[in-house]
């Protein structure tokens, strides 16, 4: 007789050769068994289709925050997502800026494919250009309306993140830039990088979700 | 941030749709969950350094947030887990979608009335395809353990779902 374990370590694989030859023999003979198999089998499967491996906007949040090196995340979320002080101007985001080198930033002007993809590219897609994997991570609406989105270049095993705002006539300008393989040196978790900076520049800000930016590519962010 | 630390931190992100599946496995409410994941991530981040390369980061990621689910969840002791529908569902319409939804249903609701322990394990196995050594090491009990709540798991949910399946039945006729 044939217990409930032994047919559940046999779906999993996990029987050493005797034990899967013993049931294996069994399940030919015992058509109780058999059925029982196929029964947890089957509950098996419909369990994968319920609970489906979905990202999430809110993935994008905290993996920005991961990769911004931010180990303090849930509070620096708070403070970044919820009201920041419209601090918009105060040379923030100027200042800041000037810790990219020239020619990265030079090289980092958006381009119009680039700015093409701003414009209808879902976050969490990528798509290969000859610029590198181009990947957007984030959407932002500030409070009167402005629309930014930061995205990620990869190319070469170096990737930029970018943060850029859409401007008038469907293009979009740079606001910040930030390599993000930093060499060697260490940088504490406390230290805010550019983009941390150019985002608190916007003022209040909300995430978009993928909905909210499925309608805002729709109605081509007006 | 070094390069051997950013490898890592991609590869943690590259594990955040696993991670919140197996939080809210645990954790059974989607904001309890959210906590939990967030917790986990900072406790790996401020761990990572003794991380050994070589082991599987999935592993050691469900260990800590098994950990940290234990530490925490004595404040929420008996919480009930409530329905889930933090998952989203492929396709819209059709007959086959709206069959296949039926028994999805019937898992989901099978799936929150059992015990949170074999919620875990069934997650670790059979959605995360770990071995059972490897589940055992995540959820600190000897594998005799998983495999015992295992077949409990498996034998609750196909008993629930044959249950809503003739009920669906009835209803019908």
């Amino acid at each position: 007789m044939l217990n409930d374990e032994l047919i559940s370590a046999y779906l999993d694989g996990e029987l050493d050769a005797e034990r899967r030859a013993l049931v294996e023999r069994q399940l030919r003979t015992d058509k109780g068994a058999a059925a029982r198999l196929e029964r947890l089998r089957a509950a098996d499967n419909v369990l994968k289709q319920a609970f489906p491996v979905t990202e999430k906007p809110k993935d994008d949040l905290l993996a920005a925050a991961i990769l911004a090196g931010d180990v303090h995340m849930k509070s620096r979320w708070a403070t970044r997502v919820a009201a920041i002080a419209a601090a918009i101007a105060l040379g923030l985001v100027v200042g800041q800026f000037v810790r990219v080198s020239d020619s990265e930033s030079a090289s980092f002007a958006i381009s119009e494919q680039q700015a093409r993809l701003l414009n209808t590219q879902l976050s969490g897609r990528v798509t290969n250009t000859q610029e590198g994997a181009f990947e957007v991570v984030l959407s932002l609406r500030a409070d009167d309306g402005e629309v930014c989105r930061q995205f990620r270049l990869t190319r070469d095993m170096q990737s930029t993140d970018v943060l850029a705002c859409r401007t008038e006539g469907d293009s979009w300008r740079m606001l910040a830039a930030v390599s993000a393989v930093v060499t060697e040196s260490y940088v504490p978790a406390s230290v805010r990088t550019p983009l941390d900076a150019a985002i608190e520049s916007l003022g209040t800000v909300e995430a978009l979700d993928l909905s909210q930016e499925r309608a805002q590519i729709a109605h081509r962010w007006h | 941030m070094t390069k051997d630390d950013l490898v890592f931190r991609q590869e943690l992100v590259s594990l955040l749709p696993r991670l919140r599946r197996f939080a809210l496995a645990l954790a059974g409410r989607s904001d309890l969950a959210e906590d939990l994941l967030h917790s986990a991530v900072e406790r790996a981040l401020r761990n990572w350094g003794t991380f050994q390369t070589g082991r599987r980061l999935d592993s050691w990621m469900f260990k800590i947030m098994q950990n940290h689910w234990i530490d925490t969840r004595r404040a929420q002791a008996g919480a009930r887990m409530e329905a889930i529908d933090d998952f989203e569902l492929p396709g819209e319409d059709g007959r086959d979608v709206v069959e296949a939804r039926d028994d999805v249903r019937a898992a989901r609701a099978a799936f929150e009335t059992l015990p949170e322990d074999q919620r875990a394990v069934l997650t670790l196995v059979v959605l995360e395809d770990l071995s059972y050594a490897e589940a055992a090491d995540a959820l600190n009990v000897p594998i005799g353990t998983i495999m015992s709540r295992l077949s409990r798991a498996r034998a609750g949910m196909s008993a629930l779902m044959q249950r809503a399946a003739f009920a669906h039945l009835r209803n019908e006729n």
